[in-house]
């Protein structure tokens, strides 16, 4: 199932808008909703803020098209406050941080499967490894230090185990580059997976750094510190996979198609039905936004805007558990071989990685499931 | 042993007394505004009420893991027990303790940081009250299982716990915070878990499950000793005594007549009333 994005012209942006109660829709339900709601809601927040930051930039450097700029970006600001106000109170930060890591997960193996470019392909895999072993180490701290089973977030749909150890992928900041994709021959998958890669690394690392503070516990927020230089790399390395000779209205047309993308393929999968009245509403906008754009870039470029993206989406995302994939690349996927100075000066003083999650195996119903320590070697140093 | 009980005078900034002149310009020009009438907070409060009117539940609890458990609850219904909420308050309580577990650990971390005071707890006071916490939630997984739960389940009551604890865990685990505050934040957890114990007392009696009760009792007797023991280490503390006495244990109730028992009683005492009746009659 795929969607026309010349013939399917979306709602008018004139017509888009919302009231104050609008933007604050019930939130989905931590316990009896699916995981890939979760997933969904976090992944489209991701390609909304990765908007807003591109429309931001394209702002201050073409004043030909701020008027434009600001009556999109008016529209999918509210669509990131609907969306953000989805998550529910009851999850906390750190759950929110589990969740982010499950969608890096699964959306990215989704893509990585259905990428054409071996070359992307390899740079969504090796990434793959890195946010399994984020959910491992996230998963740990929220078991040890609250007691909880991050499965009751997670629902068996991904594994909890080690991945490629975070405290070994610090490299140095030239070392997150890739080589990008041609404008002109790449698949308009390759272009949508690049972009929502690089969202959603952009969206968890501000996340992880906004939320750090919540915590009262020093290893937790140093945890999160290294976290979200992982998901900083992850961001360069994926904002270099888009052809830098795109212009700006060229990028514009992907991020609306982008979305476009995302909304369709989480309304083709939604279990929650008062959700996927959303999605659907939200595709519709986005078509309407994209239009918009391709009308503005065809007068401005005088170019045909098929030569940026494709008549024919490619297929949904799939929502889904990746897991036996997943464990493939963990087993045949080789190390990655980056200097080791900058690994060792960010690990001078010990990796908060490491010392979290030192022996952690997740258990069903938690790791204190397990036989417990004697506790007069509790804390002991 | 620290002094870090002792809250010190330093440059707390938070009140007007340090900012006079400041605050004074704040109100000069705004002075016609302020008035000795009470707010109105209705608007709030009426938004609010639709919200609360239009909400769906938080969420549910998970159904029985087999066969045996819809017969369980069947006969937990007929028992007059509400096997949802026992259910629920079980998960509660499964997921308090396991908390609690990670709580005490953190307190142990902070009696290692920074030691005991005087009348304090001592580390084996403390190792000694985790593990009682950690053999409470083993307890209630097996409570849970034999009720056919799934104990790896989080109730919506169970949830809501976990909301309310996390600024238990943000007090315990700031390096910042002394041994007593410590001690204080955790007689929040110690009181509620009192409470809770007492609710699976009730709601294991109205369900006719004896052992259970039995059980829970026990963990309440627990539960009421930590709580003591915690109020006299935090009276003291606060060099202060405790003039407040634990809560006097309900006497224990008589042991729960079961259903069959019940009706074959009442049948009793009618066949009893007819032959009375007829003995009366043939006089």
């Amino acid at each position: 199932m795929t969607l026309d994005l010349w013939s399917e012209k979306g709602v008018p942006l004139e017509r888009q808008s919302f009231d104050w109660r609008e933007l604050v829709e019930a939130p989905y339900s931590k316990l009896d909703d699916d995981a890939f709601t979760r997933v969904r809601v976090l992944m489209l927040g991701a390609l909304e803020a990765g908007s807003a930051r591109f429309q931001g930039m394209c702002g201050c450097m073409n004043a030909a098209y701020q008027r434009e700029l600001a009556a999109v970006r008016r529209v999918e600001h509210h669509q990131r406050t609907l969306l953000a106000n989805l998550c529910p109170a009851d999850q906390s930060p750190l759950e929110t941080a589990i969740g982010f890591a499950q969608a890096s997960i699964e959306v990215i193996a989704s893509m990585a499967i259905a990428e054409p470019d071996v070359e992307l392909q390899n740079v969504y895999r090796s990434a793959l490894l890195e946010n399994l072993d984020q959910l491992y180490r996230s998963a740990a701290l929220y078991d040890r230090l609250e007691g909880k089973d991050p499965n009751t977030l997670i629902q068996s749909y991904t594994d909890i185990l080690q991945g490629r150890a975070s405290a070994g992928v610090h490299r140095a900041p030239h070392e997150d580059l890739h080589a990008p994709y041609d404008r002109a021959t790449a698949s308009p998958a390759s272009k949508l997976h690049a972009s929502i890669a690089a969202g959603l690394a952009e969206q968890k690392r501000d996340f992880l750094l906004s939320t750090s503070a919540t915590f009262g516990d020093p290893l937790a927020r140093q945890l999160f510190a290294e976290l979200s230089s992982i998901d900083e790399q992850q961001a360069i390395g994926f904002a270099s996979l888009a052809d830098p000779r795109e212009t700006w209205l060229e990028k514009w047309l992907l991020h609306e198609a982008c979305e476009v993308y995302g909304y369709f393929s989480a309304a083709s999968s939604e279990t929650n039905a008062r959700l996927r009245t959303w999605w659907e509403k939200f595709t519709d906008f986005e078509l309407g936004q994209f239009h918009l754009v391709k009308e503005l870039f065809e007068r401005v470029e005088n170019r045909d805007a098929a030569e940026v993206i494709a008549h024919v989406l490619p297929e949904p995302i799939r929502f889904e558990s990746h897991r036996s994939y997943v464990r493939q690349i963990l087993r045949d996927e080789p190390e990655n071989h980056t200097t080791s100075a900058y690994r060792r000066r960010m690990n001078e003083q010990g990796s908060p990685s490491e010392t979290i999650a030192a022996g952690y195996v997740w258990t069903p119903g938690g790791e204190l499931q397990r036989p417990r320590p004697r506790s007069e070697t509790v804390g002991r140093i | 042993m620290s002094d870090d009980n002792e809250i010190k005078v330093g440059t707390n900034r938070t009140g007007i007394a340090l900012a006079r002149e400041r605050t004074e310009a704040m109100i000069g020009d705004t002075e016609d505004l302020l008035t000795d009438q009470p707010a109105d907070l209705s608007a709030g409060d009426k938004a609010r009420v639709e919200f609360c009117a239009s909400a769906e539940p938080l969420g549910s609890v998970a159904p029985p893991t087999c066969f045996k458990g819809l017969a369980k609850t069947s006969s937990l219904q007929s028992a007059g027990c509400r096997p949802r909420l026992f259910m629920d308050k079980l998960g509660e309580r499964l997921a308090f303790e396991k908390s609690g577990t990670r709580l005490y650990e953190a307190l142990l971390v902070k009696h290692d940081a920074l030691g005991s005071f005087p009348g304090g707890p001592t580390r084996e006071e403390l190792e000694e009250i985790l593990e009682e916490e950690a053999e409470h939630y083993r307890m209630l997984q097996s409570a849970i299982e034999s009720l056919a739960g799934d104990p790896t389940a989080l109730t919506p009551s169970a949830d809501l716990a976990g909301v309310a604890a996390r600024g238990l865990f943000a007090v315990l685990t700031d390096p910042r915070t002394s041994l007593l505050q410590c001690l204080e934040t955790i007689l929040v957890a110690e009181m509620t878990d009192n409470d809770g114990w007492e609710t699976l007392v009730e709601l294991s009696e109205l369900a006719g499950e004896r052992a259970l009760r039995e059980t829970f009792m026990q963990a309440r007797a627990d539960e009421a000793d930590h709580l003591q023991r915690v109020r006299g280490w935090i009276a003291v503390g606060q060099g202060r005594t405790v003039r407040r006495v634990v809560r006097e244990l309900p006497p224990m109730p008589a042991a729960p007549v079961s259903r069959t028992a019940r009706i074959a009683a009442s049948r009793a005492r009618s066949t009893r009333k007819k032959t009375t009746k007829k003995k009366a009659a043939r006089r």
